[in-house]
């Protein structure tokens, strides 16, 4: 309902000003040392351990000989050449070599770059199979090394890199061959 | 400038210049919420980028360490220690992969490897005042997303000649 108007005489509200210096003390202490910390690039790393170099011009680790009689190894090799990967193992797990297969590589390129999914799902494969069996070197189990020719650009290295060491499955992440070994000159 | 109404009014009481700040309050709300958000603690901060690096990117998710540097950016090789840094070579072509100073089929960049034989020494003699120290032979490696192979393997070798095996590539992480 309605009232008429008060004939009281309104006495007049003042508001004082917000006092704002406080808080602004706080955002000239806090901004400061908030942008030093700030990151806006987050930096990880890869991890590679270096073979033992016995031979100037070959740079593949050399298993002890006495180790190499006891258990077999996997030696997953997986070469990064002009045409595309060509994977090679001790071991046969690799299936690449068909009833007349053509002499090229296991992943050609696929549209002039190099085909990265497959590789990493011939890997799954082989990381299967790898599992399953008993009697192979729990040391090298899950190593892989991988011999690039000399062009090859850094950027595409460390993406092997990365499709070699894990994959994302349904949502889960599955390890496939994380510990990787850089070797050169297989010529 | 609003100039002070105490001038015009001839005695009366001063009244202070008005401030209208709510809106860089504002602002400075928003900035502060989003680098709350980005704040970040952890080691990395120390390892410092070259500018003439660009960084692969790769979907590790391990943080670097706090170790000797060595960054090859197309044009150089540059070795980091903490801060130090010390041109070790030149690299005359980088597409073609020739160094200088070292011929086409040698492994070797001599002025890398003896740097990081110092350093890998005067760690060894540091780590011996230390009860927590053994030398891991850990090094961090920042290279151009362009180098070819036939660099880095050089520098890997020369690497490994000094006896630091535990080879850590820097790369930028990927989102998500």
């Amino acid at each position: 309902m309605a009232f008429k108007p008060s004939k009281k005489s309104k006495k007049e509200i003042r508001v004082d000003e917000l006092e704002l210096t406080p808080i602004m003390n706080l955002m000239v202490m806090l901004i400061p040392f908030m942008l030093l910390s700030v990151e806006f690039i987050r930096l990880t790393i890869i991890e590679s351990t270096a073979p033992e170099v016995s031979d100037p011009s070959e740079m593949v680790a050399q298993q002890d000989p006495q180790e190499e009689e006891q258990q077999k190894a996997l030696d997953l090799t997986v070469f990064i050449t002009k045409e595309g990967f060509t994977l090679a193992a001790s071991i046969g797990v690799v299936s690449n070599q068909e009833e007349g297969a053509e002499a090229g590589p296991t992943i050609p390129l696929k549209d002039g770059v190099y085909d990265y999914a497959k590789l990493t799902e011939m890997l799954v494969d082989i990381r299967d199979k790898v599992d399953e069996m008993a009697d192979i070197d729990e040391k090298k189990k899950y190593s892989v090394i991988l011999m690039p020719y000399d062009e090859l650009l850094y950027s595409d290295l460390v993406q092997t890199m990365d499709a070699t060491r894990e994959t994302t499955i349904d949502g889960k992440r599955k390890w496939l061959f994380p510990n990787v070994a850089i070797s050169g000159s297989f010529l | 400038m609003a100039k002070a109404p105490s001038a015009l009014k001839g005695g009366k009481s001063t009244e202070g210049v008005k401030l209208n700040i709510t809106s860089m309050m504002d602002m400075f709300t928003i900035i502060l919420v989003f680098l709350l958000k980005s704040y970040s603690t952890s080691p990395e901060a120390s390892v410092s980028l070259s500018p003439d690096i660009k960084l692969p990117s790769s979907a590790s998710d391990k943080p670097p360490i706090a170790a000797v540097t060595v960054m090859v950016t197309q044009r150089q090789v540059i070795v980091d220690d903490s801060g130090k840094t010390a041109v070790v070579a030149e690299i005359e072509d980088f597409k073609a992969g020739k160094i200088k100073g070292v011929e086409e089929k040698m492994f070797n960049i001599e002025a890398l490897t003896e740097h990081l034989t110092q350093l890998k020494d005067r760690q060894i003699e540091i780590n011996q005042y230390r009860t927590a120290g053994e030398f891991k032979g850990e090094i961090l490696i920042q290279a151009d997303e362009k180098i070819p192979f036939s660099i880095l393997k050089k520098v890997m070798y020369s690497i490994g000649q000094a006896e630091f095996g535990e080879f850590k590539f820097i790369t930028i992480a990927e989102k998500g």
